[in-house]
């Protein structure tokens, strides 16, 4: 593409690298007039980057980057395929997207020498999450793991600006990952001692041969760390919270990518230690996620309909779209996983936009609580229209990428006869209906405040907020490329050629 | 213009006047001039497509494909043909009626009713329009949220009330057993387009199609079959033109159309008639008379009037089920005369209202001579419902009647009869009540000081009751070319 070969054979490490070594520079910059733009062009520079990435293996190849040359298995092996590669473009998009909301957004809340260092938090997290998605090295998902979870302790900290409740929801999810963490970390020292590698491709070869046992407690250990990542029932706890009280703008990106890198996990995971092949009699994850994940879209959905806050709603709705992923991804096999990245890309861009919405909104009025946006529909229409159009997506109504989300997993149910499952979702959409209804009831029909601020969104707003929504749309009516790509990344994970 | 490029006139019109209407929306004249203006080149586009449309030419027009399989896409025919014309025939007259009827009331949000409304009428043409399952029931859930403002327009707590239960009703129908049998038919069939003949005949056996019936019969949730009716008395919390055109023609009607649809194109006529539909003729022939007793009982006009148009549904319902071809005759005239007669009946029930602040059957006593041109209108209305000549509403009881005669079911032809009594039983009482009855001097409600004249009644609320009054005459000669029309496509041989 663009960028000079030099560069382009490098993509694999300076998707990561690049933001993960600007951080420390944003955050010494003094004047946050700098930092910002800073921050944004680096954000960018790796969606390039990320892109090139999605081009380089598109066609099935698979791009191997040995860290320092040294070679797997005894190096760090960095290993993208279509799969890591688009899970870049989705993080690096998010991040930028934020980085361009997010010097408007905090100022309300934040004094002006503190917001370089939220900049920079903002960049390691994204550099982070990147790295879990192109490394090939397990103990190095976990290393890029605590580099995120403490990027994201301090994004959501700095929401106390607003509320000072955002210290405890970053206390809470401090001790929560940090155990997530141990649990990950322990699993990968059980299947280290049995298989004697790290390398997630080698793994997959050996693990056949390890002891049984301790594959079993150590893929267990794995996927409760990775669970409670997900936020997969009853793991969930951190999360509402964390949304409500983070910043607005920095709920936005984690609500696009925090939880999907975990949904990445599963699905990498499963191919290289869940599902190993042979005499292993391994632990059957897959089995339990379909009633997890409606177990999770049933009470995300509910919660969210006695939600008093549009953060905390949107957070609880959160859980249940996780939970149609997991559906997804239960349902397994190509049509499975497919469904699950569809949900996944689709939830991200219409979640995404909900929530930037909802940062215009915080930033012109102040508060996100639903009583507090009486007559929104008259008073700042332009971000009505996007609340609309996001909420109709998350109910699943038809030209919205949530129908062909619930569609397509529907579908899959359907195709295998599974009823429950398939009767379960298209229920759950009821609940949907009522919690997005008290969005629209709340800004719509109650009696406006005369007191609310004037104005419409920030113009800062209009670009994020546009594309997503406007996502949202187009990949509702025109869904060939979200398809496409979710279908060649399911095939090349189940080894099959298209 | 070919005939998809008027197709595409019919959906994008309405929607364009809708933007239209929201830029126009401060100055008041020239918003509703673009209504009547949008309504008129509507008629004038789907009169085009009716009078140029050749069975032989109707190739499908495909705009998008939402998932594998699941494309958008359009093609006329003739059963679609008839209700495009008859919304978009109503659409003008329901705006003049409009515009008296809100500027007449001083209602607010009178931009956002006007855009809404185009913006529904766009929809029922893209539901009239489609081409398969898959477009039909996008612009059919499109319709729901199109009219929710509508319905809640007055934003009272009785209209939030009201509008909570209209869009629970339709939503939760929709999204579970009508989405759960299109994604059944589509992977029993592997299409969803519209086959005349059907697509799932020898898919399925008839015990699970029977399911899958039942799942459409309740799944489309806007053709109102008794138990999950209650939306539509709900959604008379809406101002009268909104009860006129939308729940007595677009909504309603777009409701049975659909099984209509799904009966010829999908099941097939002959695979209903085998049996399949059999149960379904039980529930909607209960239907049409428990609704009917029930509208007995409603003294507010409205709500009678909604629970008619229960009964009323279920007799295409009960057309759908019976899986005649002449039965479907009897369903597709039906939807064009119900919608004429019980548009003409809440264009009076809102009349009444305008000019006499009355919404009760028991105040309305005396009224007939102060509004005599309206209630005689009323009265043409009621007896069309009800089905005696020479009214339109005559031919579907008619050929109902003559459907059951066919498969020999005795006790349906005395249902039939017998809903027709209890039609004229609960609409006849209120040209009585107004012409017959003197005014009760211990009403409280009564201002004897106080004379109302048809004078009070905007001149734009008086016209339209008084011309589909008059339709409804026309029809019943009209109604013969009307099945000529549809005959080739649900396999009627010679008329009856």
């Amino acid at each position: 593409m663009i960028l000079p070969d030099a560069i382009l054979a490098h993509a694999a490490v300076l998707v990561v690298v690049l933001p993960l070594l600007a951080a420390p520079i944003v955050a010494l910059i003094r004047d946050h007039r700098i930092a910002a733009p800073l921050a944004i062009l680096i954000a960018l520079a790796s969606v390039v980057l990320a892109l090139e990435l999605v081009n380089a293996t598109w066609g099935g190849e698979t791009i191997s980057y040995a860290l320092g040359n040294w070679q797997a298995p005894i190096g760090i092996e960095y290993r993208v395929d279509l799969l890591s590669a688009a899970m870049a473009l989705l993080l690096t998009v998010s991040g930028s997207l934020a980085a361009l909301m997010m010097s408007t957004a905090i100022a309300p809340e934040m004094a002006p020498g503190d917001r370089p260092r939220l900049y920079a938090a903002l960049l390691l997290c994204m550099s982070g999450l990147t790295g879990i998605v192109v490394t090939g090295d397990l103990f190095n998902v976990f290393v890029f793991l605590e580099i995120s979870s403490l990027a994201t302790y301090v994004l959501i900290a700095s929401g106390s600006g607003r509320d000072r409740r955002a210290l405890t929801a970053a206390f809470d999810y401090l001790i929560l990952g940090a155990t997530g963490a141990t649990f990950f970390v322990i699993g990968i020292a059980f299947l280290y001692v049995v298989t004697g590698t790290l390398n997630m491709a080698d793994l997959g070869e050996r693990i056949s041969d390890a002891g049984r046992r301790a594959v079993i407690v150590g893929s267990s250990f794995l996927f409760v760390g990775i669970a409670l990542k997900a936020a997969m029932l009853p793991l969930h706890r951190w999360l509402p919270n964390a949304y409500a009280y983070a910043p607005t703008v920095m709920a936005t990106f984690l609500a696009m990518t925090a939880t999907k890198v975990s949904i990445y996990l599963m699905i990498r995971l499963t191919d290289v230690v869940f599902h190993t092949p042979g005499e292993l009699g391994r632990v059957n994850f897959a089995a339990l996620m379909p009633p997890v994940g409606l177990a999770m879209l049933v009470f995300g959905s509910a919660i969210a309909v006695t939600a008093k806050d549009l953060k905390r709603l949107l957070a609880f709705s959160s859980i249940a779209n996780l939970g149609l992923m997991l559906v997804a991804l239960g349902l397994g096999g190509v049509a499975g996983i497919a469904a699950a990245m569809i949900n996944l890309f689709n939830h991200a861009i219409i979640k995404g936009g909900m929530f930037a919405t909802a940062t215009a909104i915080v930033h012109r009025r102040g508060s996100a609580r639903l009583d507090a946006m009486a007559g929104l529909s008259r008073q700042m229409p332009v971000a009505f229209i996007f609340l609309v159009i996001g909420g109709l997506a998350l109910i699943g109504v038809p030209l919205t990428a949530g129908f062909v989300s619930k569609l397509s997993v529907v579908r899959v149910a359907f195709d295998l006869g599974d009823w429950t499952v398939a009767g379960g979702i298209l229920l759950s959409s009821l609940i949907t209906v009522a919690y997005v209804w008290r969005i629209f009831e709340a800004t719509m029909l109650a009696e406006p405040r005369s007191d609310a601020p004037k104005g419409d969104m920030h113009p800062a707003f209009w670009l994020p907020v546009g594309l997503l929504g406007a996502g949202t749309i187009v990949f509702g009516i025109w869904s060939a490329p979200v398809i496409e790509l979710s279908t060649r990344i399911a095939h090349q994970m189940a080894g099959v050629t298209p | 213009m070919t005939q998809h490029q008027l197709m595409l006139a019919a959906i994008l019109l309405p929607f364009a006047t809708a933007l239209l209407i929201l830029v126009t929306g401060r100055w008041q004249n020239l918003r509703e001039a673009v209504t009547l203006v949008g309504a008129a080149g509507l008629a004038i586009v789907v009169f085009k497509l009716i009078a140029g449309f050749d069975a032989a030419a109707a190739a499908p027009l495909v705009l998008a494909e939402i998932l594998p399989g699941f494309k958008v896409m359009l093609r006329a025919e003739p059963i679609g043909l008839v209700f495009a014309g008859v919304a978009a025939g109503l659409w003008g007259l329901n705006s003049l009626y409009s515009i008296g009827y809100m500027r007449a009331e001083h209602a607010p949000r009178q931009t956002r009713f006007y855009a809404c409304f185009a913006v529904a009428l766009g929809c029922a043409m893209a539901i009239a329009l489609s081409g398969n399952l898959a477009t039909l029931f996008v612009a059919y859930e499109a319709l729901t949220f199109a009219t929710y403002p509508l319905v809640v327009h007055w934003q009272s707590e009785g209209a939030i009330q009201g509008a909570r239960r209209y869009l629970a009703y339709l939503v939760a129908t929709s999204l579970v057993p009508f989405l759960g049998a299109i994604v059944w038919t589509w992977i029993a069939a592997g299409t969803l387009d519209f086959t005349p003949g059907g697509i799932l005949d020898g898919r399925l056996d008839d015990g699970l199609l029977a399911v899958l019936l039942f799942m459409f019969a309740y799944g489309v949730g806007k053709a109102a079959l008794m138990p999950l009716h209650g939306w539509l008395p709900s959604a008379m919390v809406a101002p009268t033109p909104v009860s006129a055109l939308l729940h007595a023609v677009a909504v309603v009607k777009a409701g049975v159309f659909t099984l209509l649809k799904i009966a010829v194109y999908i099941f097939g006529i002959e695979v209903i008639g085998r049996g399949v539909g059999d149960l379904l003729v039980v529930v909607a022939a209960a239907s049409v008379i428990v609704a009917s007793l029930m509208a007995m009982t409603k003294d507010d006009l409205k709500a009678r009037l909604a629970y008619s148009t229960v009964a009323q549904l279920a007799m295409v319902t009960l057309a759908v089920a019976l899986g005649e071809p002449i039965a479907i005759a009897a369903g597709v005239l039906q939807l064009v005369m119900h919608a004429w007669g019980k548009i003409t009946l809440f264009f009076g029930a809102g009349a009444i209202q305008l000019a006499t602040h009355k919404k009760r059957l028991s105040e309305i006593a005396g009224i007939g001579a102060e509004v005599p041109l309206l209630m005689v209108a009323i009265l043409f209305g009621a007896l069309s419902v009800a089905g005696l000549p020479p009214f339109g509403g005559m031919w579907p009881k008619f050929l109902l009647i003559e459907a059951a005669v066919d498969k020999d079911m005795t006790v349906l032809v005395v249902c039939l009869g017998l809903s027709t009594l209890l039609t004229l039983g609960y609409l006849v009482p209120i040209v009585i009540q107004a012409f017959f009855r003197a005014p009760h001097d211990d009403d409280p409600h009564h201002l004897p000081e106080k004379h109302h004249e048809e004078g009070d009644l905007p001149i734009l609320a008086l016209i339209p009751p008084v011309v589909t009054a008059a339709g409804c005459v026309v029809l019943f000669v009209a109604a013969p070319s009307i099945l000529a029309f549809v005959a080739p496509v649900i396999g009627l041989g010679g008329l009856p």
